[in-house]
């Protein structure tokens, strides 16, 4: 039996690298970006079967340029085969 | 796992986060495969069920049943917080053995109080209430009925009974379960400030240099508000926390200064500090000349008991809250004899110690923040206490400004709101009136459209007496509602139990669940819960928080308020007034006490139209008006332009609740300071407008000792109170599994060395004595509670230990709330 | 449909135990009655994190935490519970909400606010609870076939 952990995160970015940001964000395997909005803060979340991989993806995002900080705001896990591929 | 479950988590997480930073996600961006439908949870606000902090929840409903609660990220009281208590809200209203039809005690098909319970219908449940209600007015009049209520009533419900009650069966004999809770703190405002409630906010935390617990036990009992100090204590550095208390317990893990001290030599310790602020000159004169006044209480004023009892006999001016004004010489003579050798021989605290704290309060330079709960107000001289510590921060004008307050911590969710605010009490009516008055009377009989001296003006019976008629066959008809008196109250074997089984009796409890309180009953109602009604609770720092019916009660529950308003319409208005008094206003003849109570013309005001069609409101759509406005804004028209003043009810639904008074749309954080409070007049700086010459009371009261303290055969100090796992008696949260496998049982928390003396080991079997009566439950020598030789602890939440069959009666004189902290008792091994 | 078949069982289970002395399901017998207590049971050490009810439901703990202290000098739990430490114990790591603080503001450390753990976290005990609790978790909801109208 494997786990699945989601967590959430608000990404800031220079307002003006933003769109860069969200693309490299995307680029991410884990990653998935939600919404954002004018002054530079976007929402993402990452999902992976253990707890590294959240902290990894965590700092995968943190070292994109012109990110200026991360703020980790939800996690939650649940043991379970995850059955359906990603789409 | 399907892909929907795993989605539903994804946009869970995301919407936490858009919702933390206040973004809105755009539908489509997620790209999730959902069934929206199937996904969606509808997100509702509510206070918390639990205690006076009154946290402000999310709750989510789904199908009719709550999944999910989460504390309210906006709210300025929890931030998003909640204690483990209100981490399973969502869990209470689930227990098995949910009440959902009326039960009443039959054989043979009639009522029996020796038969067994069977369900019957609402119908039925008034028809008896009904019957018997009527018998005990023909037989003994008004004074033969009985009411004990809440302080977790909503604030409707509390003001619908007050209705009933006083103007419907015109009997003062309404009180609270917030008598045995909160009573003294009233008082000690009362006395000193001419009006009720703290004048601080919760602000004070995030401003204090210095906390002071005065035997509370803030980490367990007001546990979010122990976050705030944790907050500010481990953020800045000079911030000290000191703990006063009969026992070693978890709030003392956060103390620069924890203190020990023999069981009521608070009120010692408390004169001690207001003699070194005035010995080391620490007094702030200009604040004490224009805004003080001095005065002496009477003492030796007895401990509540029956008249009959030793001690009440003994006393020379039993139940006196009576003083004379004397001036600054002759309270600084008075306090003079609290030397720092001589209380600490007393109160067994180190004179360095007591120093240190009294430094606290004398250092102008330090804001200090005192708390105390149930260890100032279950005391047999708690209005004492209470105007004690008013005393050290009156003499050093350390009030009503950010981080100085002395802050009366409330118990329960809405001690305030309710009992308080809208005077639930056998001597109030709302806002502070009180019934002995008769301007006041005449103020409710005008807002509630009465004839003249409908109100009576005697007090009525007060809990503990309540206990004491019921027994004495002189109160007949019993309502409790949202209470579990036969586990909460004190001394159930000689007085408890006997009153609910008197055979003159015809007890009736309102309960969601089947409790010992019912247990002892002749008629069960089923109750709606929480959020299964709309209501409104107000909290510990004035702030009132309303919240809408969101998911509908089980089988035949009812709220409270249904249960008031459905029993009035059981009475015409000729069998309950005078011919006499009806005379005085002949339109009211021929109408029942529900026309005449709710149907007035502002109770019914508010038309369904106003109730958005999508809630649930069944209170609401039973009467066929929005009942809850109706009865707020009724309610609310005794207070505004008086101090009181509360926001327009549709308001409170937008909010995360106001602090009142709320005048121009605006809440007010600090009382009595010209600036923050709009009644404080101009040019007064300080104004305690509730004294007509708007100065507050400094009262010079002595130590007096408890009324059973430890002797040769009873040997040990009892002390009484909760845990963080559950409120109360346990009706809700032993329901909740995890919390009951966090703490399933009380045991009898004790020194390792008083067991060891009586040949005890942790676990043992054994039997707690009193001279009231015995209980059987098991030893902890290394529990969270750490007692003191001499000293044991037993909560009371555990149906099957029922602490209290060991508590003596004893209540403050003025305030009559008992002292469950001290009793003598002895144990034996079983 | 689930709700009328919880209500059907509750009244069910109501009219036949309801009768006699026994009305209070969390006290066994007679208020006059003293009942004789269980051993005080041990606290359950299995170190399996136990499902929780919904997702920001605090998890239980599931080990013995007796001696662990928490105060101003000390907090046991972060030894093991810790960003920095996780990796050594294995223990699970303290949700990352507990990094915001009161005004929103996401901190390098745990918040003081969050401090005192048992203030949200609790042990269980060996014991079986006296009274079932018929709660429903949401993805039970959830997953049932969707009724379309």
């Amino acid at each position: 039996m494997s786990e699945y952990h989601v967590a959430s995160f608000v990404a800031y970015a220079y307002p003006d690298v933003q769109a860069q940001v969200i693309a490299q964000f995307k680029a991410i395997e884990s990653c998935d970006v939600h919404g954002e909005d004018t002054g530079g803060r976007i929402i993402v979340t990452l999902e992976s079967e253990t707890q590294h991989g959240i902290v990894d993806g965590f700092e995968q995002i943190r070292s994109v340029s012109g990110v200026l900080n991360v703020s980790p705001v939800y996690h939650e896990y649940c043991e379970e085969a995850i059955e359906s591929p990603r789409s | 796992m399907s892909l929907s479950r795993r989605a539903f988590m994804k946009a869970t997480a995301a919407a936490s986060a858009a919702s933390a930073v206040g973004i809105v996600l755009p539908a489509s961006a997620s790209n999730l495969i959902t069934a929206k439908d199937q996904t969606a949870l509808k997100w509702d606000k509510a206070p918390c069920r639990f205690c006076g902090t009154g946290c402000s929840i999310n709750v989510a409903t789904k199908d009719g049943k709550v999944v999910a609660t989460h504390g309210d990220m906006k709210s300025p009281v929890n931030k998003g917080l909640n204690c483990v208590k209100g981490y399973f809200l969502s869990k209470i209203m689930y227990g098995k053995d949910r009440l959902t039809s009326p039960l009443l005690r039959m054989k043979n098909g009639k009522f029996d109080k020796n038969g067994e319970f069977a369900p019957i219908s609402w119908d039925a449940a008034f028809d008896i209430m009904a019957e018997k209600a009527k018998k005990t007015l023909k037989e003994k009049g008004p004074t033969g009925i009985g009411m004990f209520g809440s302080g977790q009533w909503t604030v409707m419900e509390g003001y619908a009974a007050v209705k009933l009650m006083k103007a419907g069966f015109r009997s003062n004999n309404i009180d609270p379960n917030a008598r045995h809770c909160m009573a003294s703190a009233v008082g000690g405002f009362m006395r000193t400030f001419g009006i009720d409630e703290p004048m601080g906010c919760y602000d004070d935390f995030e401003h204090a240099d210095a906390f002071v617990l005065w035997g509370s036990n803030m980490a367990e009992m007001h546990p979010i508000l122990w976050t705030r100090i944790t907050d500010r204590r481990l953020s800045a550095k000079h911030v000290k926390v000191n703990v006063l208390s009969t026992y070693t317990h978890r709030s003392f893990d956060l103390a620069d200064s924890g203190m020990i001290f023999t069981p009521q030599t608070d009120l010692a310790i408390l004169n001690f500090i207001a003699n070194y602020i005035i010995e080391n000159g620490h007094v702030n004169k200009e604040f004490v000349t224009k805004h003080t006044n001095f005065r002496l209480g009477e003492t030796d004023i007895g401990y509540g008991l029956r008249d009959e009892h030793e001690l009440q006999k003994k006393a020379a001016n039993p139940n006196s809250g009576k003083s004379t004004p004397i001036d600054f010489e002759e309270y600084a003579k008075f306090v003079s004899t609290y030397t720092a050798e001589s209380v600490s021989k007393l109160s067994g605290v180190s004179v360095k110690k007591l120093i240190n704290l009294a430094k606290t309060y004398a250092d102008p330079k330090i804001k200090v923040m005192s708390l105390w709960t149930m260890g100032f107000n279950q005391h047999t001289r708690g209005v004492w206490a209470n105007n004690l510590v008013y005393n050290i921060h009156l003499l050093t004008g350390k009030i009503s400004t950010p981080g100085n307050s002395p802050f009366s911590l409330t118990g329960q969710p809405s001690a305030c709101g309710t009992a308080r605010e809208v005077g639930t009490f056998s001597h109030r009516l709302p806002a502070d009136l009180l019934v002995k008055k008769k301007k006041h009377r005449d103020i409710a009989e005008k807002i509630w459209k009465l004839p003249e001296g409908t109100i009576p003006g005697k007090p009525g019976f007060h809990a503990v007496e309540q206990s004491r008629k019921l027994k004495d066959g002189d109160l007949n008809f019993y309502w409790s509602q949202c209470n579990n008196n036969m586990q909460a109250g004190p001394n159930i074997n000689e007085e408890g139990l006997p009153g609910y089984r008197n055979p003159d009796n015809f007890i009736v409890v309102s309960d969601p669940y089947p409790t010992v309180s019912a247990q002892a009953a002749d008629l069960i109602l089923p109750t709606a819960m929480w959020v299964e009604k709309e209501g409104a609770y107000g909290n510990a720092e004035r702030r009132t928080q309303t919240w809408y019916q969101q998911v509908e009660a089980p089988g035949l529950a009812k709220s409270d308020l249904w249960q008031v308003v459905e029993f009035s319409k059981r009475f015409k208005i000729e069998e309950v007034w005078t011919p006499e008094l009806l005379e005085k206003m002949p339109e009211h003849k021929g109408k029942t006490m529900y026309q005449v109570l709710f149907e007035n013309g502002n109770v019914n005001k508010y038309s369904l139209d106003e109730v958005p069609a999508e809630r649930l409101n069944h209170d609401a759509r039973a009467v066929g008006f929005y009942l809850q406005k109706g009865l707020f804004e009724e309610y609310a028209a005794f207070g505004r332009g008086h101090g009181h003043d509360l926001a327009p009810y549709d308001r409170y639904h937008k909010e995360r609740g106001l602090r009142w008074p709320v005048v121009d749309g605006k809440e007010t954080k600090w009382r009595f300071k010209e600036g923050s409070d709009p009644y404080a007049k101009k040019g007064s700086d300080f104004d305690f407008y509730g004294k007509k010459d708007g100065k507050a009371v400094i009262f010079a009261l002595p130590y007096e000792p408890p009324a059973e303290s430890p002797d040769e055969e009873y040997n040990l100090w009892l002390c009484t109170g909760r845990v963080i796992e559950h409120w109360h008696t346990g009706t809700m949260t032993q329901r909740v599994p995890e919390l009951f496998k966090a703490m399933p049982d009380a045991l009898v928390y004790m020194h390792p060395d008083d067991a060891k003396s009586r040949n005890l080991r942790r676990g043992d079997e054994v039997k707690v004595i009193s001279r009231r009566g015995e209980m059987i439950t098991r030893v902890e020598t290394r529990g969270r509670n750490k007692t003191p030789i001499g000293l044991v602890f037993i909560p009371f939440f555990d149906a099957s230990r029922l602490v209290n069959k060991l508590t003596l009666d004893a209540t403050d004189p003025l305030s009559k709330q008992t002292d469950f902290k001290k009793c003598a008792i002895k144990i034996e091994k079983v | 449909m689930m709700k009328n078949l919880i209500i059907a069982v509750v009244l069910a289970t109501l009219s036949f135990g309801v009768y006699a002395d026994t009305v209070s399901e969390l006290r066994k017998g007679e208020i006059k009655q003293n009942i004789k207590p269980q051993r005080i049971p041990n606290v359950l050490n299995t170190d399996q994190k136990v499902q929780r009810n919904y997702p920001m439901q605090p998890p239980i703990i599931p080990h013995k935490i007796r001696g662990y202290e928490i105060n101003t000098k000390v907090n046991k739990c972060m030894s093991c519970h810790s960003r920095t430490r996780v990796s050594e114990s294995q223990a699970t790591m303290i949700s990352v909400t507990h990094y915001m603080n009161r005004d929103g503001n996401f901190l390098a450390e745990v918040s003081p606010r969050r401090y005192f753990c048992n203030q949200c976290h609790v042990t269980q005990l060996d014991t079986k609870p006296p009274v079932e609790n018929m709660f429903i978790d949401m993805h039970k909801l959830i997953s049932k076939p969707l009724v379309k109208e």
